[in-house]
Parts: structure tokens; sequence; C-alpha cells
């Protein structure tokens, strides 16, 4: 075809539909094309895909089952002692045992971890000890006192909020050279925060060696995953920034296991983030102060209970001669045996000095801080010997 | 060991509730958590569980009774029983995600407080104004704020207000002076007009000046001739002829010798100012007190001038038609006392002059001339001057140059202008 | 009338204005299914339908934000941050935009919304579901913000929020949410805002507060009034704007004032009361002005947290100081 030439201010004078020209194809095509791979290797009848299995000796998988025990007999405990006054408010974690024992399993020591605050199994594998974490949940400050080299950073509440800080760490690590892998996990509800989007993105951007752990237990509350997204599923969220994604089955041990191996492998090597949907179920309610029956029927409890991690792990074991009753109980007694000693230890703890609240705003007292601090050990004083 | 186990705070301010019925009986072996009783609150029925295993050995409460949070409930004798798995409680709506909030009772309570009439003190009906340092001050005067009328913007006290306290229009309560308690009857005069200035004016001199006084006499013998001689002039144009106007000469040629005792002294700027023009004042005793009239220029009228002036001044005092331009000015002063008796005194300088004439009664007196003694008529003298600007030579000298011209009424006829 | 606690009041207040103004929606997390953490929006959904009363995604920022878009359009949202601790992610949409397009747009958009939220320690609950970081809002010109401190304040300053042509922050004190019941009138009624209430009348000195410190403040004037001493007693109600001349005529007519908050003593708005004090009746003051506040530190974890909030005796230290001079 020919053109005229252009006039002064660029037209042509080239009709929009020229029919007496050959036609020409500029089909709309597809620039990009996307997978979301799903991942599950154990089944709830304990069935399990060999070829998929990591590789993991007898030891390390009976580990896995007396982990995830412990964590179940740790929110048993915590459940009953809340229900007695003798705990605040708590936030269970019963079906999300293997998402949790799991990915904390894959991490070497030195590896960080910076959790919301559903991750109970996951500091109780990294030796977090229980004590303090009922004393975390009883309201006092020294269970958050966990030491540095449990690299095991203080729990975290406003959701989604701390995955910044992840991605932050994980940038030093590597400044400094530090061979670390920095674990974040959040749950379903996380996905819908802005913190999220802009930790993920940076992550992505700057290649760093995160390990986001989604726990979607499926409900924020009373809001149910579906409200809170229009995907499919949470792992595609990855495609996004640029990541590598994978959902997988979060009662299944092995899934996660492998897959928070592979992640960190990848972080570790250079080879940037991975964004884990760990799908799982939360059995409980939200904290030990909501009532889920408002907002959920049994009838979409109860196929959960099928698939239970502990139950599906143990399945499989008996296949494998790994497990017996006897073992089974003695898992359970020790677990019990571990946690009562932790409720002891949790119970003779004295009481926190006051002048506790003052001490660690800053890094030495202010001026200011110190007046008020002996205002109120007066006030307290003073009222002290009244009573006498 | 035994246990208590009390009805726990469950939370939600539950206070007190209802025991229905027991789980368990005495003697029985519960496990930790095993549900223990069942008690209703006002919200639902609750059931407890034990928080220790072990023998029940004594349950306390029975079914209907209201129980107390905190009241013990059972006795336990823990033993190391191996816990049985606990039963689910029944779920309940607390209301909350997390913590723990006050429930009110459902019986009417304590009724909201609404704005109740004063039970206390009345307020002021219209409290005085002031800042804090005035208020401060006050107290430390001791001086009642509200008695005083304060002239910053909207009747606020101010710090002068204090200081002036005891001001011309509000009668106050007195600042500074310690209590006043006679021991015998008083009648009060209060302290008005005339003799109010005065009162301060004098004040305020002694507190300034570092008065001396010292003390001569003039041989006045010749210039009572003189006066005698001349009195008729005056007389013929309606006043007296005293010594005064002869005084007044003879003390402004002294003060043009010694300029300094016709000063003043400006603290401020520490500067003695020195007067080149000549009032005199002349203190005079009127019915409403001491008063100072002044004649302005006085070195520059007639000696003849000066009697008359002094005339027409005193009656005008005397009527109390003096006006205030006749009192201000002097740049020094005389004051007469001998007319009333007495021969020396201190006078206290009209601040702020530097020096006070005062004159004694003139009398008779014997002296001593040529060993010989003999009656002379005698003026006593006193000065007062304000040693901060003269010093006592400078005085002594002043004061013997106007005795001279006293004793020798000659030396003024040819001196004078 | 009947006896409502501040949820139950607040629940009544949203109903009405719903039933009144059909542009009025709700919107936040767990409100609709759940009827709210706390209940305030039980029944709601039920009533007014998916359309009026949002279950939204964990998302603050978006909430917030939504809602000016909203209200730019025409209608007036209602949101709730589930706990003032929360309101932070929120921040940048209430100081840079909300707070400002009226302003912006030289009055030709405005943002008629309001966001409620749970505010205040004394529940027991983890970190950061105890905020009173009041002034923080206070000090962003265009945002109001109103405190109710019992139930029948609560329904009647909603209303006014609700009816408020500009943004509207509205605390509500969790503490007493549920501790106080009184009668509060069936019919909607509103309690302007900017008005300060005297609810103890007194001569001897003034007390302002807000809040649930309202009630520990007047514990403390009842201890005192068997001392013989006779508190006035303002509650606020509206922390911006703040009504001053009704505190300046209390102190005017005391000499005496004590300002009572459990938010940090620093940049705490009893700073701002005091110095307008200073400021306007200074010539009326007998005594320094006193504050009982909570202190420049994270507010402590539920065991230690009594040590932190102003407590009656506290309270009545303070009035005897201001006694002495």
């Amino acid at each position: 075809m020919f053109l005229h030439e252009a006039d002064a201010i660029g037209n042509t004078g080239v009709p929009v539909c020229n029919h007496s020209l050959e036609p020409v194809e500029m089909p709309r095509k597809p620039i990009k094309q996307f997978n979301v791979e799903w991942l599950q290797i154990l089944d709830e009848g304990g069935q399990s895909d060999n070829a998929l299995l990591p590789s993991l000796g007898p030891k390390e998988i009976q580990s896995l089952y007396e982990w995830m025990v412990l964590s179940r007999v740790f929110d048993e405990k915590a459940l009953a002692l809340q229900r007695e006054g003798r705990l605040g408010t708590y936030a269970p974690v019963r079906g999300q045992e293997a998402t949790q024992v799991g990915s904390a399993y894959a991490l070497d020591p030195a590896d960080w971890v910076f959790p919301a605050f559903r991750e109970m199994g996951v500091g109780i594998v990294r030796g977090i000890p229980m004590r303090m974490l009922f004393q975390y949940w009883s309201g006092d400050e020294r269970g958050s006192d966990v030491p540095i080299h449990q690299h095991y950073f203080p729990t975290s509440i406003p959701v989604g909020t701390h995955l910044p800080h992840a991605v932050g760490a994980a940038w030093a690590a590597r400044y400094r050279k530090d061979p670390v892998v920095v674990a974040a996990f959040f749950g379903d509800g996380a996905t819908s925060k802005g913190d999220f989007h802009e930790a993920m993105n940076m992550a992505g951007v700057f290649r760093l060696p995160v390990v986001f752990i989604c726990q979607n237990n499926q409900w924020a509350i009373s809001v149910p995953v579906q409200r809170q997204t229009a995907t499919p599923t949470l792992a595609q969220k990855a495609i996004a920034y640029g990541i590598e994604g994978i959902q997988v089955d979060g009662n299944d041990i092995f899934a996660v296991y492998k897959s928070a191996k592979e992640a960190a492998d990848r972080a570790r090597s250079g080879g940037g983030p991975t964004f884990i949907e760990c799908l799982t179920y939360r059995m409980g309610d939200h904290t030990t102060a909501d009532d889920a029956s408002r907002y959920r029927t049994e009838e979409m409890v109860k196929p959960w209970i099928a698939k239970d991690p502990i139950d599906r792990l143990q399945k499989f074991m008996e296949k494998q001669n790994l497990w017996t009753s006897s073992y089974g109980d003695q898992v359970r007694t020790e677990a019990e045996r571990r946690v009562a000693e932790a409720v002891r230890e949790f119970e003779e703890q004295p009481p926190q000095d006051p002048s506790d609240m003052f001490r660690y705003t800053y890094y030495e007292l202010t001026p200011p801080l110190k007046e008020q601090m002996d205002e109120l050990l007066n006030f307290l004083k003073d009222r002290d010997s009244k009573k006498d | 060991m035994p246990k208590e186990f009390r009805f726990p705070d469950v939370g939600e301010g539950i206070a007190e509730g209802e025991l229905i019925r027991w789980l368990v009986n005495e003697g029985d072996t519960v496990a930790e958590h095993q549900p223990l009783v069942e008690i209703e609150t006002d919200k639902a029925v609750v059931t407890l569980p034990t928080p220790y295993a072990g023998t029940v050995l004594k349950l306390q409460g029975k079914p209907g009774e209201i129980i107390p949070v905190g009241t013990v409930l059972a006795v336990i004798d823990e033993t190391g029983a191996k816990p049985a798995a606990a039963a689910p409680p029944p779920r309940r709506d607390k209301g909350s995600v997390v913590g723990q909030l006050e429930e009110a009772p459902e019986e009417a309570q304590r009724p909201v407080p609404q704005a109740k009439p004063t039970t206390g003190r009345a307020p002021a009906p219209s409290a005085p104004m002031a800042m804090p340092a005035v208020r401060a001050r006050a107290k430390q005067l001791g001086v009642d704020l509200s008695r005083i009328k304060g002239t910053g913007p909207g009747g606020r006290v101010q710090m002068e207000d204090l200081e002036r306290a005891g001001g011309p229009s509000v009668p106050t309560a007195p600042v500074r002076a310690p209590a006043i308690t006679p021991t015998g009857p008083v009648e009060e005069v209060p302290l008005r007009g005339i003799r109010r200035s005065s009162a301060r004016h004098v004040a305020e001199s002694a507190s300034r000046v570092a008065a001396v006084s010292i003390f001569d006499d003039a041989d006045v013998t010749q210039l009572e001739e003189v006066r005698q001689k001349e009195r008729k002039v005056a007389e013929a144009r309606g006043f007296k002829l005293t010594y005064l106007p002869f005084i007044i000469k003879a003390t402004i040629a002294g003060l043009k010798e010694f300029p300094y005792l016709n000063a003043s002294l400006d603290d401020a700027r520490d500067v003695i100012l020195i007067k080149k023009y000549y009032n005199m004042g002349i203190a005079i005793d009127t019915p409403d007190g001491l008063m100072v009239y002044v004649i302005q220029d006085a070195d520059r009228k007639s000696i003849l001038e000066l009697a008359g002036q002094m005339h027409q001044l005193g009656e005008k005092a005397a009527q109390r038609k003096i006006e205030l331009s006749e009192l201000k000015g002097s740049t020094i002063t005389i004051t007469n006392f001998g007319v009333i008796g007495g021969n020396y005194g201190t006078p206290i300088i009209n601040y702020p002059e530097v020096a006070i004439l005062g004159l004694g009664k003139i009398t008779d007196r014997p002296v001593v001339r040529n060993g010989q003694i003999v009656v002379r008529r005698m003026l006593p003298l006193s000065l007062t001057f304000d040693h901060r600007v003269i010093h006592g030579a400078e005085a002594a000298r002043f004061l013997n140059s106007v005795i001279q011209r006293l004793e020798d009424p000659d030396r003024m006829l040819i001196e004078g202008k | 009338m009947a006896r409502l606690n501040i949820v139950q009041a607040v629940n009544q207040g949203l109903q009405q204005e719903m039933e009144r103004n059909p542009s009025v929606v709700l919107l936040g997390e767990d409100i609709g299914r759940d009827g709210g953490v706390f209940r305030v929006t039980e029944g709601l959904l039920e009533r007014f339908g998916e359309e009026r009363v949002i279950d939204t995604p964990l998302s603050e920022s978006g909430i917030v934000g939504m809602s000016i878009g909203m209200a730019a359009y025409g209608l007036i949202p209602v949101a709730e941050i589930q706990f003032m601790g929360f309101l932070y992610g929120a921040m940048e949409q209430l100081i840079s935009h909300a707070s400002r397009i009226r302003t912006r747009s030289r009055g030709r958009y405005h943002c008629p919304m309001v966001v409620r939220t749970p505010y205040g320690a004394g529940i027991h609950a983890p970190e950061h579901h105890s905020e009173s970081t009041e002034a923080m809002l206070v000090h962003t010109p265009g945002l109001k913000v109103v405190v109710p401190a019992s139930p029948l304040e609560a329904k009647g300053l909603l209303i006014s929020a609700i009816r408020d042509p500009d943004p509207v922050i509205f605390l509500e004190p969790a503490k007493i949410y549920r501790a106080i019941k009184e009668e509060v009138p069936e019919e909607e009624y509103a309690i302007p805002l900017g008005k300060a209430r005297r609810v103890r009348e007194g001569g001897d000195l003034t007390l302002v507060c807000w809040g649930a410190m309202l009630h520990t403040t007047l514990a403390a004037a009842e201890d005192a009034a068997t001392e013989g001493l006779s508190a006035e007693v303002i509650d606020l109600r509206t922390l911006s704007p703040m009504d001053s001349e009704a505190i300046l005529e209390s102190v005017r007519k005391t000499g005496r004032v004590v300002i009572i908050h459990e938010a940090p003593r620093t940049g705490g708005l009893g700073g701002e009361i005091a110095a307008v004090i200073a400021e306007r009746a200074l010539d009326h003051l007998k005594a320094p002005i006193d504050r009982v506040t909570g202190f420049d530190t994270v507010v402590p974890l539920p065991k230690t947290e009594n040590y932190y909030l102003p407590n009656k005796e506290q309270v009545l230290q303070a009035i005897h100081h201001v006694m002495e001079f």
C-alpha cells in the first residue's frame, strides 16, 4: 500500500479501513504462559508416591512424627490452661502441624524465622522453650526473650507486616555473605495486605534468599479464603512477582518438607525467593475468644478431620513398620511429660518487675522514662506500705 | 498433696455463679482437665475442669448456691495420675476475639452519675485574677488578693498593685509592717491627705539620702538693726519684713560659692545635677500640716520682693488656695522651726534636694567677743546635707559663708544683685 | 427505653442510621457473618444484606482507602478497623487523603466517612490491642475525633458522626464496651460533636478526661468528696475539635485542674489542654496544671498492664497535689 506524505500535523489521509489492500494478520497471542504446580506425596490414607518421597531416613521420619505430636499436645494443653484462666487469649494451631513442622524441619539451624502469631509448631521445632511460649500467651513479655542464636524473630501480630522485615534480613544476610535463608510465615489473610505485595515484590526484584511460607488455613477469623482473593490459588500470586511458587498439600508432611527444602536450597544457592502455599485447615477457633460456629458449620470442618496430618503420617509409618501402638503411646507420654514440665516451669516463674516496661523502650533509659519509672516505683512502694 | 481448686475468673467480668451440679463425687479419682462442676453464670452454663489430677478430697458448695469467683470449690489430693482425655467444653460466644471484657451485671447497678449540685465549698463570688507569680508574692506578703483592686486588664491584680497595697481608694491590710498591738486604749486616726503624703515623702527621703547635720550660730545683732530700720517700708506695702528674706539672700550667696548644695543626685544615671537656678523652698506649718511653698528664681528678687512674695504665698497656703505649681520646683529649702521654739534640729531634706537649712529661735545670748562676755542676738542654724553629694568640709564652708553674710549685712549690699 | 451497653447502643445507632439513609454502608473485617469481633454489627448483615454490610479482605489501608472513594461518590461509609492498633496501616489514607479531600478539591468533594475502632487498654489482650494514640489523629487537621464514655453517649455521638460532613474517627473504649449498662432512648437522637459535658459539678477543682478514664476519674472524685473536696468532672467527648471553652469555664471557676488520659504522656492531649489553659486562664490558676497519664512506653502485655493504666489512687494523688497550693 502506499501512504500519503504526512502533512504538517501528521495526518496521512489514509482511511482507517482499506479493503483494497492485502489482509495483514496480527493475531492476539499469549506472550507468556504460566503453570501453578500442586504437590502432594502422602494422601489421607497414608499412601505415598515413592518417586516423590524426600530422602528422609526412618529416624528422621519418626522425628517428624514426634515433633507433630509434641506440637499437638502443647496446643491442647494451652487450650486447657486458657479455659482454666491460667493462660490469656491463645491462637490454636490444631490441624496445621504438618505445615509448621515440615517446613521448620527443612531449615538449617542458622536460618532465620520470621513468624506471625500462629506458628507454635515452628517455634517448638526451632527449639524455643515451651515455657516461653506459655509465658507469651499468658501476657508476660519475657516469653519473647528468645535467645538470639535461635534466629527466631519475635511474634508479629499485625497481619503481614513482618514480611518486609524478612526481606530486609535476607538482604543483610546476603550482604554479609551469610549462607542463610529467611523463612517468613503467614496466613491466607496476609496475602490481602499491602505489605505482602511490597515484600514479595522486593524479594523478587532483588532476588533475595527468602522462603515465603503461606499457611492457607482458609480462614481469617470469619472471612473464608474465597473472600480474601479472587484467584483459585494463592500460589499463583508468585507469578505476579516473578518468583517461584507452589501449592502443596499442607497436611502432607512430606510435601511440605520437600517443597520447603527445595525452596531453601534454591535460596541458598542464589536462585531467589519461593512462595509456598500450604493448603491446610484451621481446625480450631481463631482464638480462644472466638466462636467459629458463628460462621462455619460442622459439615465444612468434618472432611478435614480425615485429612489430619498426624493420622496420615502415622498410617504411612505403620506401613513402614516405623509405628506401633506402644511407640505411639510412648511418644504421646513423652510429649505430655515435656509439656507438663514446661507448664510447671512457666507457673514457677517469678512475677515481672514493674520497672520492666521501661527498660526496653530505648537502648538507654531516657530522662523522662527514668522519671516515670521512679514515679511508678514510688507509687507502688507507697501503696504497698499503706496496705501493711 | 492437697490442692485447692477455686472458682476461676472465666473472663468477661463474671463475678459469681450458681452451682448447678457436681460431675464427680468426693473420693473419686479425677484426671487433669476432667470436668468437675457445672456453674450457671448470667450468660450460660459453664463447665469447669479440674487443673489437678488426683483424688477428690472435698467438694464445697451445694446445688443452688451462689458462689462468688475465687471461692474454693474443691480440694484435690494431687497425685501423678495419668491424665485422661478431657471432654471438650461446650462452646460459648464470648463476644470478643481477644482478651477479657468486663460485663455489666444484669440488675440495676451504680447509677450513671448525673451532674450534681455543688456539695463542697462554695466558690468565691468573683475569684481574684492574678498571675501565678503575683499570687505567690501575695502569699509571701500575707496579702489577701481578693481585697486588692487590680489595675491590670479585666481587673487583674498586678505586682505593682501588691506593692501599692494600701492605695488611695481601697482600704487594705498593711503591707510589710508588723502587727502593732497596743496594750491600752487607742484612738484610731486614719492617715489621710497631706499628712499621709507628707509621711511618705519624709520616709522616702530618709531611706534614700545619706543625711548628716551640722550646727552653728549666726550673730544677727546687726541684721536686726537693719530690719528694724527698714520694716516700715515693707509694712507700707502690706507685709512684714522678717529675717527670712535676708536669710534667703545669704543662702543664695552661699550656694553660688558652693553650687553642690543646690543640686540633685540622679541615681539611675549616676549624675549630679547642679542647678543653675535658685528656687527657694520655704517650709511652713499650716492647719493641714507641713507645706513647702516655692519662690521661683529667688536670686533675682530683692529682699523686699522676697518678703512680699513670702507673705503672699504664706497667706494662700493658710487659706488653702495655694496652687500646685507654687509648691513645686524648689532647689533648696529653709525650715523655720524657730518661730515656735527650739535651737537646733536635724531637718529632713526635701528630696530630691541635697540640703535643707533649719532656723532656730533667735534669742539674746551671752557670747565672748574680744575676751569679753557680751549679749548678742543669736540665730541657731542647722544644716542637713546629703553626704552622697556633699562632703562635710564643703557643707561647713557653705554654712560659714551664709553666716558671714548674716553677720555682715553690708556685704550683701555690696554683693547683691 | 432499654438498658443497653456500648456494644448494643452502637449497634442500635448503626441500624437506625442505615434505615434512615440508604447511603450508609458498613465495611470491615468480620463485620457481616460474624457480626464484628465484639458483636457491634450483630444482625446487620441479615437485615441489610451483603451490599450494605461488607465483609472485606484483610486490608486496613484498602478499607479506609475504599471508604474515601465511596464517600467521594456520595455514599456514607462507616468502616470498622478491628482494633486501633491496626489502624496504622491506614494512616496514609487518613492523613494524606481523607483529611484533605475537602481542602484539595476546594470543597467540591468531601469525605463524610466514619472510621470506628475499639481502642484503649484494660481488656487483657495481646500486643497492639490496647492502643490509645488519639493524639496522632487529633494532630491531623481535617479529621474529627470522637470518644464516647457511656452507652447513651455512644449512640448519640455515633449518629452525629455519621451525619457529619467531615471524616470522623470514632474511638470506642473496649474496656467499657460491656461494663456499663444504662437507659438508652429507643428513638434516634444526636449528641453534638465539639461539645464537652460536665458529668459532675464541683467547686474545688476540675478533672478533664475522656473514654474509659471517665469512670476511673469519677471514682476518684467520689473518694475526694468523702474528704470534703468537691471535684468538677468534664468528659470531653470530642477530642477534635476540642471544646476548650468548657474546660476554661470550669478552670476559671475552680482554679485547679488535673487532666487524665491513658495515652502516653509525651505528646498526649494533656499537653495541648494544659497549653490552652495556660494561654487563656493563667490568671485564674491557683496551682500548677497536673496530668495523670500512661507512661512513654509500649502498653505492657496483660500480666503488667495494670502498672501502666492510670488508676483511681493516682488520680487522687494528683487531686491532693493541686489542692496543696
